[in-house]
């Protein structure tokens, strides 16, 4: 499919997401209460840490702060964007809701993830910039333009990275009844990367959580992208996983479409 | 495929499914804990098929026998296990665009109309989705809309529509794009008698008028008998009958259910 | 009210629906391994060249986790609540309504035999990560301060007062479908919310005094914090204080659950397929 269409395709999806959502003003605003609890019960985790501690494996506090905002944009943009999609691919498979998307001309991937837009995670931005600003300021870190782009890009590359971890970790439910038990594992995963500043992986924790089990990047490159800690070797390895990650999102995502039985019927 | 008025072919087409099988209780539950039991079912056998463009085939047979696995081979949903499928040209497991655009599926159990919205904003997508250009998406929705006679609900939200009144707008959501060729697996499901009239009359004046072909399986005598002058009879994955509708019901009341007849045809063979 | 035969049957058909599919039973005793280890790496971390934080050693603040984490994923009333929900939303709830079922007693009975399930699992990974941090040698087992028996027992009553408080608020908050059909937001939040103030995110300990001492006053330290604290030889002073209050707790949340389904369950309508 042409590239055009496809964003023309995802285009007049979003707006039909967004009129069914305006016909739902209270699913709205529980996706709004929802982010912003969840948000606050990790801001009180780090208040309560730093009250018995000054620092983290050598992290200030300021520098958490601005780690946990980094942490709760990127959260509050895939939340918006894809989350709700791809949480639903289960669901599609095991009822075979799917059928109605592979029928179509349009990548059923695209559609199922953003056939669930959710603007009121979008809010939780609000709060993210705030912390972020208070952190920065903090420091005494201003940042230049170079900064800004360097941040931006890389939270457009992590976003990249959760939307392939997200398909990774749902791709089982081609094969597997249930996944409850990997819907835990994902959860511990990105619960850690948000609650572990990246200064305290050591070694081998590294290399777990950085490439085999990149969740420790999804907050931890933004933030170091941002005061220029990633440098061009971090940069390199960062989009070397990225790329590889997508490469195995799609290969998988490939090899669950020829093993779907389609449920039902 | 070597004739040119071939829409689809298949040879000795084959799937199955593997099924876990579980001794009842909670020690049926512990054992196959550790040692899982799995039967394979063959859903569909070494089947062949030859269908012609502007043709309307019926697809008969019991629950299970493997009619909807052959419309989802056919539409590209489900990969064969083996033999050889083209349908308009290309292989159907590819998903390709060019299959993708020229091909329709309608299911009388899954719904691809979003539920809190009119339908006219399904409409849109599958638009933009087919790549319609905006005359052509106008006249073939007034079109469609009238030949149904649904003008006044395309503003009202799915969920407040009646069953028939969804259905009929599935059909514009799947035609709107002008297929060659629709599958439909149980459109009829749970409509009343008028409504099953209306669809069926339906179909048949968008064979007539576009030459599509249809593929259709029904529990109904009355999709198959109106809409269908070709049958083909699944059973248990086997290709039984494939020949003249009206030949093979011959000796059967037209309110007669499908499996009734079938087993009236073919006595204790089923 | 049902019978407490047949609330035996729903628990163990319960208890046999969670290990019908051994992928995701296999799946869920690695998977409490590893919530464990990711435990221990974020302490550690936390940890780095300090003896102690919150009057809490490492190995304490570990073990406390340990346990913790352990003892408050055993619940299961928030799954079965789920899918309660989704049944009352789908149209489903009927099947519960033409048969002699007490819905909360079934609720109960089969979050009961899904924890049995859970403990099942958790305890082998438990023995199991124990098992390898004593082969691993003295320095890996000092990570772990010893659990005393004593105290692991009298937290058994505890843990399960505050498993019955948290399966009461789940099957409230359950019901809550019969009025807003979607309650996905309400979970969401009421999860969070108790993960936090039971403990099992951080410890209590840490909390400052005022929290410390509102949270006392709530069921939910017992579903993690309390539990872990009494395995570790501490917190015996406020027992009796604890047992008052969950035994108040769970009674004033059985009226309040019985009231709920009362109220809301009247709503409530089948839809055709």
């Amino acid at each position: 499919m042409k590239a055009l269409r496809k964003l023309s395709c995802l285009r007049v999806l979003i707006a039909t997401r967004l009129s069914r959502q305006a016909s739902e003003a209270g699913s709205f605003w529980a996706a709004l209460i929802v982010d912003s609890l969840v948000f606050f019960i990790q801001a009180a985790v780090f208040w309560v840490i730093y009250l018995n501690v000054d620092d983290i494996g050598g992290w200030d506090k300021w520098r958490s702060v601005f780690f946990v905002g980094t942490f709760t944009l990127v959260d509050g943009l895939y939340m918006t964007f894809y989350f709700f999609g791809l949480l639903g691919i289960p669901e599609a498979v095991s009822t075979g809701r799917l059928d109605l998307y592979l029928a179509k001309p349009f990548d059923p991937l695209l559609h199922l993830a953003f056939g669930r837009f959710n603007p009121g995670s979008l809010f939780l931005s609000l709060p993210a910039f705030a912390l972020i600003a208070v952190a920065a300021a903090n420091i005494g870190a201003w940042p230049t333009i170079g900064d800004i782009a360097a941040y931006l890009g890389a939270v457009i590359l992590v976003l990249i990275l959760v939307f392939d971890l997200m398909v990774l970790m749902r791709v089982p439910a081609f094969w597997l009844k249930r996944l409850g038990a990997v819907n835990a594992a994902e959860n511990a995963l990105v619960e850690f990367a948000f609650r572990v500043p990246p200064s305290a992986y050591r070694g081998g924790m590294k290399i777990l959580f950085r490439v085999v089990l990149p969740y420790g990047l999804i907050a931890a490159f933004p933030t170091e992208a941002f005061f220029g800690d990633a440098g061009a070797g971090g940069w390199a390895a960062a989009i070397a996983v990225v790329a590889a990650f997508t490469v195995l999102m799609r290969f998988a995502w490939k090899r669950g479409l020829a093993r779907y039985d389609s449920a039902g019927g | 495929m070597n004739d040119n008025n071939l829409i689809a072919s298949a040879k000795g087409l084959s799937r199955s499914y593997k099924k876990t099988v579980k001794a009842e209780g909670l020690g049926g539950s512990l054992r196959s804990l550790f040692r899982k039991r799995t039967e394979t079912v063959d859903a569909l056998c070494d089947f062949d098929l030859e269908l012609r463009r502007g043709e309307m085939l019926g697809v008969i047979g019991p629950n299970g026998a493997g009619k909807t696995t052959l419309v989802k081979l056919l539409s590209g949903i489900m990969r064969p296990d083996s033999g050889e499928l083209q349908v308009l040209g290309r292989r159907p497991r590819d998903r390709d665009e060019a299959f993708l655009s020229r091909m329709a599926l309608v299911m009388g159990q899954k719904s691809q109309l979003w539920w809190d919205l009119p339908a006219s904003d399904s409409f849109l997508l599958n638009k933009a989705i087919y790549g319609i250009p905006e005359d052509r998406y106008r006249r073939s929705l007034a079109r469609l809309a009238g030949s149904l006679e649904v003008e006044g609900l395309l503003a009202s939200p799915v969920r407040s529509l009646s069953l028939g009144e969804r259905m009929r707008m599935e059909f514009i959501a799947a035609m709107l794009h002008e297929p060659d060729i629709v599958f439909l697996d149980e459109p009829t499901i749970g409509l009343d008698a008028p409504a099953q009239k209306r669809i069926r009359e339906f179909l048949k004046r968008e064979n007539e008028a576009r030459g599509m072909t249809l593929v259709l399986t029904s529990h109904y005598m009355g999709d198959i008998r109106s809409l269908c002058p070709r049958t083909v009879l699944i059973l248990e994955g086997r290709k039984s009958y494939d020949g003249s509708t009206a030949e093979l019901f011959a000796e059967v009341p037209d309110e007669s259910d499908v499996a009734d007849a079938v087993e009236r045809i073919y006595g204790g063979a089923i | 009210m049902m019978r407490l035969s047949a609330c035996a049957a729903v628990a163990r058909a319960a208890f046999a629906d969670r290990i019908a599919w051994r992928g995701d039973a296999f799946f869920g005793a690695f998977m409490s391994a590893v919530r464990v280890a990711l435990a221990l790496v974020l302490w550690i971390a936390i940890f780095d060249g300090r003896d102690e934080v919150g009057g809490m050693s490492l190995p304490v603040m570990a073990s406390y986790y340990l346990i913790a984490v352990f003892v408050f994923h055993l619940d299961q009333s928030d799954s079965m609540g789920e899918r309660l929900a989704e049944e009352i939303r789908a149209g489903k709830f009927g099947a519960y309504l033409a048969r002699p079922v007490d819905p909360l007693a079934w609720f109960l009975s089969a979050s009961a035999g899904r924890t049995v399930f859970q403990a099942a699992i958790a305890a082998a990974a438990m023995l199991g990560i124990g098992l390898v941090m004593g082969l691993a040698g003295t320095r890996a087992s000092s990570l772990l301060a010893p659990i005393e028996f004593l105290g692991a027992l009298a937290a058994l009553p505890i843990l399960a007062s505050g498993l019955l408080s948290l399966a009461l608020v789940n099957f409230m908050t359950a019901v809550l479908a019969f009025k807003f059909q979607d309650v996905t937001a309400f979970r969401i939040v009421q999860n969070s919310a108790v993960e936090f103030l039971s403990g099992a995110l951080i410890p209590i300990a840490l909390m400052p005094s005022w929290a410390k001492l509102m949270l006392e006053l709530t069921p939910f330290p017992a579903i993690a914090s309390l539990p872990a604290e009494l395995a570790l030889g501490r917190g015996f002073d406020s027992l009796p204080g604890t047992a008052i209050v969950l035994a108040a707790w769970n009674l004033g949340l059985y009226a309040a659950a019985r009231a709920a389904y009362a109220s809301l369950s009247s709503r409530y309508e089948e839809f055709g397929s």
